[in-house]
């Protein structure tokens, strides 16, 4: 064999294995959604479940996935941003700096089902909340903490290094020079470090599941001490069901608003990111 | 001379940077409302003096100054000193001009915006004024809302200047301020500075030691951690005593 | 530095929510420790290699700890030839635009909810598993060790096509200025280049599939036992994550068994912490 022809072979069979790499996104899709569409209607997501989830809709599972994601972004974001900026702006030890990256990265290595039991033992038992939506949502918070304040930190350390000189040669405080330069270039980082979080929370059941959903009787919350019904979960205990058809059905369909939800959130993302970034320098 | 004629002296200073210094127990008064040109090889400490003046090292992990630098009558490495209005008070400006990907009427009030808000409807005013203090004004009156982005390198330049003449700084720091455009936005900058010197003390680092000539009073010479050699240009420039100096002015013909 | 003393409300805020998320960091971590260290320390070897799981008699972690490695070790043994292939085709033969495509798709893909993974686990791999190979039940550390290698593909793959990728085009250029063929510089310069970057990548998946919860919990059956032989994969299984994801409920916060439960999580934190930082350091590494 020459070398041109071994060269041939081996780009053919790595270009077949990326291919099939790729084709299995297109198979999840494919596997989600045909099963999927065929239970969605309006009825399926504008109705209460019945029979335990195997007959009615999921209109309460999507409010409860949507309260988690919003309210834990909102407990978040500004945890996020804040400690970015202080690490940033205000830290000078790099001891301390250290120390910060060590936590973040326990915090984002920690398995999310620790994270739940821990965080239902702190927030739940030891506060008093008790397995509810405000449970829930601190610890999917603490959850996407590292992954909101990692897009943060990158937009912050991207700032070109002149921007900072020059608003600090002209006299501005810290506090004017973060108005200033740091959060308008940092837009971008917010954003999506907000949507990739968003996704993260939405597609996460290991630490919700004990903590803050309950799986039948449950609508909008009154207090914030109730639980919520998820998509997530709903998935999990209908998943469980594998004999039963039209909650297997069911499932599919709380599956694809799921995966609809998530990919909205990171293609997003994606956009966000390559448009909402100062023009870049001549 | 009164000493109090001078904005700027540094007194047996030392720099740091880590443990090693930069520069060692330096001595030099500035004359006042006039160009002093800083010239000596790459990689001596330049700008690292430059920014003494207005504290920018402060940015710099392990950055230490020792010994006394007045500026405007008062040791700004003392304790208590205001940094945010002695860098008001000393304007600087960088070797690539900073422009932020704003409109350049946003450019020029970028620091007096934050500083002085109360000042909302003076800004028109003080920009046109130090647009005109530049010579930009002719040439961007009439788009002023569009990107400062979209002015050449020379006019950014100028455009940067004016940003920091807005605060009406008594002393303006320039670290090669010519040095990323091209000759006859150079010379335009050249012509800026020679007009700015009535007002301003001006301290100017260069490599073009043409440019030193046509626009510097005074000229200090360092090298290897100290102030070699100073006095007025054309006497250091034509006819150096320290054989560092020669050897320096020797290489760049 | 002055002390010009002035009420900074950035400084006060930031130094607030920084401090929450050092305390949510640490407090998380102590007590892990302060919870399961002491079971482990008392426990010994009783715990860590007991094959027997009864609570309220005993606790013995050694099934969950080779359930975890089992499916990791396969799961790797399916996604690292895929993921490096597609990596290096990627990074080598394609066109920026489509670079930017392929690395989109893997994007997307680590995107994929684990319990999405869960139910496709449930409802079409393990009955294929279970009818390929002829067995009673699909649910195996085979099942589980497929769906992880679909799970951790992508951080495989992108981790080590910007590893590939970020060969300095001179060392490259050299290498094709001496006639080498694409293939041969990818194999003289591209891939020396990267490879502490593609272990780190591995290691990172490494410390995710470990960690992932739910998708395992559905497929790999939750028998707390090593198989025999131990190779029979075939076989049901138990890992630290799907246990913990199994019990948790029924005694959250309360006694013995919790702290057993608690000591199993120590044990994957510190596994999952060492993988990761030890990942990112290798992928920092060769970045320098």
């Amino acid at each position: 064999m020459t070398r041109i022809q071994k060269e041939k072979l081996f780009s053919g069979t790595l270009a077949f294995l990326t291919l099939f790499a790729c084709s299995i996104l297109a198979f999840i899709l494919f596997a989600v959604f045909s099963r999927g569409l065929s239970a969605l209607s309006w009825e399926f997501i504008s109705s209460e479940a019945t029979d335990f989830g195997s007959k009615g809709g999921i209109l309460y599972q999507i409010f409860g996935t949507l309260l988690l994601m919003f309210a834990s972004i909102s407990i978040c974001l500004p945890i996020a941003l804040g400690t970015a900026l202080y690490q940033t702006e205000y830290l000078k030890s790099s001891v301390w700096k250290k120390a910060f990256k060590i936590f973040m990265a326990s915090l984002n290595g920690m398995p999310t089902i620790v994270l739940g039991l821990a965080g239902y033992l702190f927030f739940g038992k030891f506060l008093g909340i008790g397995v509810s939506w405000l449970t829930g949502a601190l610890i999917l918070a603490a959850m996407i903490l590292p992954t909101a304040h990692a897009a943060i930190l990158e937009a912050i350390e991207t700032l070109p290094e002149h921007y900072q000189e020059t608003s600090i040669s002209l006299g501005l405080k810290p506090n004017q020079r973060i108005l200033a330069v740091v959060i308008p270039h940092s837009v971008y980082g917010i954003v999506t470090g907000a949507l990739l979080g968003l996704a993260r929370a939405g597609g996460e059941t290991a630490a919700i599941m004990f903590t803050a959903t309950a799986f039948s009787g449950v609508s909008i919350p009154q207090s914030i001490t109730e639980p919520v019904a998820t998509l997530q979960t709903h998935i999990l205990v209908l998943a469980q069901e594998a004999t039963n058809p039209t909650a297997l059905a069911n499932a599919w369909g709380a599956a694809s608003v799921l995966l609809g939800i998530v990919f909205f959130l990171i293609l997003g993302a994606k956009a966000v990111r390559s448009r909402l970034s100062w023009e870049p320098e001549q | 001379m009164n000493e109090n004629q001078f904005d700027i002296k540094i007194e047996n200073a030392s720099l740091y940077y880590g443990s090693a210094p930069v520069f060692k127990q330096i001595t030099h008064y500035f004359a006042s409302k006039a160009v002093t040109s800083v010239i000596g090889p790459s990689g001596t400490g330049k700008s690292t003096l430059l920014r003494t003046f207005n504290r920018m090292n402060d940015r710099l992990d392990g950055f230490r100054a020792e010994g006394t630098v007045w500026v405007g009558g008062q040791n700004i490495y003392e304790e208590n000193v205001d940094v945010y209005a002695l860098r008001q008070n000393v304007g600087i400006v960088f070797q690539k001009p900073c422009v932020f990907p704003k409109s350049i009427y946003e450019n020029v009030i970028f620091g007096i915006k934050r500083l002085q808000p109360e000042r909302k409807k003076d800004f028109a005013g003080i920009a046109e004024q130090a647009l005109r203090k530049v010579s930009l004004w002719e040439e961007v009156k009439d788009r002023l809302n569009q990107p400062g982005l979209s002015l050449s390198q020379g006019q950014q330049q100028r455009l940067a200047l004016a940003r920091t003449l807005i605060s009406k700084p008594d002393i303006l720091l320039m670290d090669e301020p010519t040095s990323s455009l091209d000759p006859r936005s150079a010379r335009a900058v050249e012509d800026l500075i020679l007009s700015l010197k009535e007002n301003h003390t001006i301290i100017l680092v260069t490599h073009n030691i043409g440019q030193a000539k046509r626009v510097s009073d005074e000229t200090i010479f360092v090298c290897n951690g100290e102030i070699c050699e100073s006095g007025p240009a054309e006497k250091l420039l034509e006819n150096p005593c320290c054989q560092e100096t020669r050897d320096y002015l020797n290489q760049g013909r | 530095m002055s002390r010009f003393a002035e009420f900074d409300f950035f400084q006060w805020a930031t130094f607030v929510m920084a401090l929450l998320s050092m305390t949510l960091g640490a407090g998380i971590v102590a007590y892990l420790f302060w919870e399961g260290g002491p079971f482990i320390w008392n426990q010994g070897s009783q715990f860590l290699l007991g094959l027997d799981w009864f609570p309220g008699e005993e606790y013995g972690a050694a099934p969950m700890i080779f359930g975890s490695t089992a499916v990791t070790i396969l799961a790797l043994v399916f996604s690292t030839p895929l993921a490096l292939a597609s990596a290096i085709y990627t990074s080598e033969f394609l066109d920026p635009r489509r670079r930017l495509t392929v690395k989109g798709i893997m994007e997307i893909l680590a995107g994929v909810p684990g319990i999405v993974y869960g139910l496709l686990g449930v409802s079409l791999l393990s009955v294929w598993v279970r009818d390929v190979f002829n067995l009673i039940d699909g649910y195996t550390l085979l099942s589980a060790s497929f769906l992880l290698a679909i799970m951790i593909l992508p951080t495989i793959m992108t981790l080590s096509e910007d590893a590939i990728h970020s060969t300095p085009s001179e060392h490259r250029q050299a290498a094709s200025g001496l006639g080498l063929s694409k293939m041969e510089v990818l194999f003289s310069v591209a891939l020396p280049h990267a490879t502490p970057g593609i272990a780190g990548a591995i290691l990172l998946a490494i410390g995710r599939a470990m960690g992932e919860t739910i998708a395992v919990m559905l497929v790999i059956g939750g028998l707390d036992r090593i198989p025999e032989p131990w190779f029979d994969v075939f076989s049901s299984g138990q890992s630290i994550a799907s246990k913990l994801g199994r019990e948790a409920a029924e005694t959250l916060g309360f006694g013995e068994h919790w702290s057993a439960l608690m000591a199993l999580a120590l044990i994957l934190f510190f596994l999952v912490m060492f993988l990761t930082a030890f990942g990112n350091w290798l992928i920092k590494g060769f970045r320098k």
